[in-house]
């Protein structure tokens, strides 16, 4: 296994607090929430609260996620790497 | 195991909307028609406030005459897709009537208004292709795009800024991106910008389509909708919309300035793979379409009544979806409980109108939401006002300064 480089773990870090930052803005009684905890049962968020908060990270990391990329993604880990993969697409 | 087991929440709805066996707003069971305004539901006559039916078309001598002909003449169904044995004169003559209308070279009728959108995107955008919608649009869009090997990005409600940036970041692609926008929104009542969104996108190269479902009938000069009202027909491509609103029949229809919309004739799966509507509904919706043409008189009690309605509502402290009058007037609420009650509270007071509840609303919001109609008399309007005029302080809601 080859250890991340500290731009590629910069990035993750950056990612993941966009996420969370947007998922508070949505729901702020989650702050803290574990990465695998399910946004649906563990936060109560609906399809379209889901679709808010992803409309959040792409404003806040200046991207534009399809619809698609996301849509089976179900936690703030997943979230997360859904983004990391999208954006090592594109560079 | 079962298939239903991820029916849990549907489940809950169930149970919740059964509300001690009182009549629910979900699907609530219409006895007997009387007219566009009224109907008998659990025994008692009512108002009808959350219909679409914002012309009244549906009970017009005309309509119903040329329905009960097309009958007479051309039987209850066609029992065939358009591309097989359904291509009936009427339907025919029904795209000829849209096109003139719009002015357009280009119309294609649908079995239903959901379709026209899932057959107008899904065929209009291939893989290679991107679709931009707004993140408040309505579910058939949404679905559209699903059906659609596009690539679908969402943009901000009502944000010009916002879908500039989004058809910036595409650069080049942004030619084969359609952008796509309701004129106005079904929840909340609002309007889309439509000047501004129409500018960022053929600024960018990109392509532009309305829909037009509550606003076709109901805005412009000949009733074709916000786009001609505010003179932008030259700017758009694509118009969908509906005919089960202010039309009063069902079905849906996708016109274009572009020729090549007849194209997607034999590439628009949800238009070929389904049977043709059937001919009185054709037939009905033609008659209708000819009485919205020359029907600045019901637009004008129309607007009237949504001047009337969003000034006293607002005056006894209710929170309206938008400040502008329209025929969708949404009264909302962040508590669900308050939002039922008045749900209730109208039913009681023999007025029907829409619950709407999250996901099916933008912002978690909750709503009654009460759609106006030409053919609503000035006492239906002055009983729907002061059923909520008595609810109001049940609700917390105080009447403006």
């Amino acid at each position: 296994m080859t250890a991340p480089s500290s731009s590629e773990s910069d990035s993750a870090v950056r990612i993941e607090a966009a996420v969370r930052d947007a998922l508070v803005m949505i729901q702020p009684n989650a702050v803290g929430l574990d990465g695998d905890a399910d946004l649906a049962s563990a936060v109560g968020l609906d399809s379209v609260q889901v679709m808010d908060m992803i409309m959040e990270i792409e404003d806040s990391l200046d991207i534009s996620v399809p619809v698609e990329v996301l849509a089976q993604a179900r936690t703030v880990n997943e979230l997360r790497d859904g983004i990391e993969r999208l954006i090592g697409q594109a560079s | 195991m079962s298939l239903f087991d991820k029916f849990a929440t549907q489940r809950a709805l169930q149970a919740s909307l059964a509300e001690g066996g009182r009549v629910a707003s979900l699907a609530t069971p219409m006895d007997v028609i009387h007219s566009a305004t009224s109907a008998t539901i659990d025994g008692r006559r009512m108002v009808l406030a959350g219909t679409n039916n914002y012309l009244g078309l549906t009970y017009d001598d005309e309509c119903r005459a040329a329905a009960i002909a097309a009958i007479e003449a051309y039987g209850t169904g066609t029992t065939g897709s358009r591309m097989a044995s359904g291509n009936y004169a009427g339907h025919r003559a029904l795209e000829q009537a849209m096109a003139e209308a719009f002015g357009w070279p280009a119309a294609i009728v649908f079995s239903t208004g959901y379709q026209a959108n899932l057959g107008a995107l899904s065929a209009l955008a291939g893989p290679d292709d991107f679709l931009m919608v707004d993140g408040d649009s309505h579910a058939s869009i949404h679905d559209g795009c699903k059906l659609s090997t596009a690539t679908t990005i969402r943009f901000r409600h009502n944000d010009p800024e916002n879908l500039d940036r989004r058809l910036a970041r595409l650069g080049d692609d942004a030619k084969r991106t359609l952008v796509v926008v309701e004129s106005l929104y079904s929840t909340l009542g609002d309007r889309a910008p439509l000047r501004e969104i129409a500018e960022v996108t053929k600024r960018h190269g990109a392509w532009l389509l309305v829909d037009e479902a509550h606003s076709f009938g109901a805005f412009g000069e000949r009733g074709m909708g916000l786009c001609e009202e505010l003179g932008l027909l030259d700017q758009v491509d694509f118009i969908v919309g509906t005919f089960s609103k202010s039309l009063g029949g069902i079905g849906g229809f996708c016109v274009s300035r572009h020729a090549d919309l007849e194209l997607l004739r034999f590439a628009s799966r949800p238009y070929i793979f389904t049977a043709s509507p059937a001919p009185a509904v054709i037939a009905a919706t033609h008659q209708a379409l000819r009485r919205v043409l020359r029907g600045q008189d019901l637009r004008e009690r129309l607007m009237a009544h949504a001047r009337r309605f969003y000034a006293e509502a607002a005056q006894l402290g209710y929170r309206l979806g938008t400040t502008t009058p329209g025929p969708v007037a949404a009264l909302v609420f962040s508590e669900r409980d308050a939002a039922q009650a008045l749900w209730r509270g109208l039913f009681d007071a023999g007025i029907y109108t829409n619950l709407m509840v999250p996901p099916a609303t933008p912002s978690g919001l909750c709503l009654v939401r009460i759609s106006l109609s030409a053919a609503h008399s000035d006492d239906e309007l002055s009983k729907i006002i002061a059923a909520l005029a008595e609810w109001a302080p049940n609700l917390g809601v105080s009447a403006a300064g």
